[in-house]
């Protein structure tokens, strides 16, 4: 192909879009590498598909400058190396852009074990800590009466928050945060789906857990197993439910005489 | 709650708890603290309970055996501590679901 003998305005416009391309995939690719993990990507790795992207993009500006600029025959012996060197530099970003987008989405093959490999917690600095959920005030408010059996919270068992408890509302979301959705109980763990993982809604008197579609699947843990949560489920003080590597305990304060046998 | 200076508890955090099952604020969850955990009306104390009936010092919550075993004593308070509707006198090994009862709040012990 001869970029000589091309139309100048239309050889314009193929490079700046060409480099148009590139510099927004390269974009998306800084943006979408700060926003989420890396996947199985090292950092190294990662760090030289950004370099890659920038290298390509940066190879398809000679072209779009000797286009815009319609530079005078003298210098048009230049114009088909720099053309195919765009060619070659959007090539090499669409390339590694496209190895991000495969390679940042991959999980780790390797489950994240947290309880044996994790520091030990640090110690509480602070004085015990309470529920903060902005309806508390207005249980003081109100003066509602409260149903014992309404008053239910998670315990989180792993990772370096570990011994956190969080109040169950009407409708409690749990996820990994992301830009879009903060869940009302934020887990910081690679396998837990961004977004919402898992719900507990109180359902006449009950808490019922239901998997919201998850990547990996919202288990309850027993002493022989786990069983994934399939139908919604109604918990039971005690319950211990595992998402990702991160497990919580279902607690249920109950009036003492209301308590089986 | 506004002890700010306070000198980090040694021992890891522990997975039991006083919920508020009636009191000034009712559902609130306090975890307790690897070694002493205070209660009263006073603000140094580390669960604040906001209830004529209570005093400066109430009781206390000492963690014994790592944070398995949460011994409960009375700090000679004006109106004592009932647990589960008796009377206590001395300490007490708090069991899941314990009520703790003084002046008008009623504590539960969670452990998990």
């Amino acid at each position: 192909m001869d970029f000589v003998s091309m139309d100048s305005a239309l050889r314009a416009v193929l490079f700046g879009g060409i480099f148009l391309v590139s510099l927004l995939a390269t974009l998306w690719l800084f943006y979408d590498a700060q926003e989420r993990r890396q996947g199985v990507l090292s950092s190294e790795a990662l760090l030289a598909l950004e370099a890659l992207a920038i290298l390509g993009t940066a190879l398809t500006l000679p072209a779009l400058i000797i286009s815009a600029f319609n530079l005078d025959v003298s210098q048009q012996d230049v114009v088909n190396p720099l053309s195919y060197l765009g060619l070659g530099g959007i090539a090499v970003t669409v390339v590694v852009v496209a190895t991000y987008a495969v390679f940042s989405r991959q999980k780790a093959e390797e489950p994240v074990t947290v309880k044996d490999e994790e520091p030990t917690p640090p110690p509480q600095i602070e004085p015990p800590t309470e529920t903060v959920r902005s309806w508390e005030e207005e249980e003081k408010t109100k003066e509602v009466r409260l149903q014992p059996q309404e008053m239910a919270y998670l315990v989180l068992k792993s990772g370096l928050r570990a011994g956190t408890i969080y109040r169950l509302g009407q409708r409690t979301l749990i996820g990994r945060p992301s830009e879009e959705k903060s869940p009302d109980i934020a887990l910081d763990d690679n396998e837990v789906s961004r977004g919402e993982h898992a719900s507990i809604r109180l359902e006449e008197g009950r808490f019922v857990l239901k998997d919201l579609d998850s990547t990996n699947g919202t288990w309850l843990l027993t002493d022989s197993g786990r069983t994934k949560v399939e139908a919604p489920h109604a918990l039971k003080d005690g319950d211990r439910i595992q998402l990702g590597s991160t497990v919580l305990v279902f607690v249920n304060v109950r009036r003492r005489e209301d308590q089986p046998a | 709650m506004k002890d700010e200076t306070m000198i980090a508890p040694v021992g890891e955090p522990t997975f039991a708890y006083l919920i508020v099952r009636k009191g000034d604020r009712p559902g609130a969850a306090y975890q307790l603290r690897p070694d002493i955990t205070n209660i009263g009306r006073s603000g140094e104390s580390h669960i604040r309970i906001d209830d004529e009936l209570v005093s400066e010092q109430h009781a206390r919550v000492r963690s014994e055996e790592k944070g398995k075993q949460f011994l409960l004593s009375d700090l000679d308070s004006t109106n004592g501590t009932k647990v589960n509707g008796q009377r206590l006198e001395g300490k007490h090994v708090l069991e899941d679901n314990d009520e703790i009862e003084m002046g008008g709040t009623v504590l539960v012990f969670k452990q998990v």
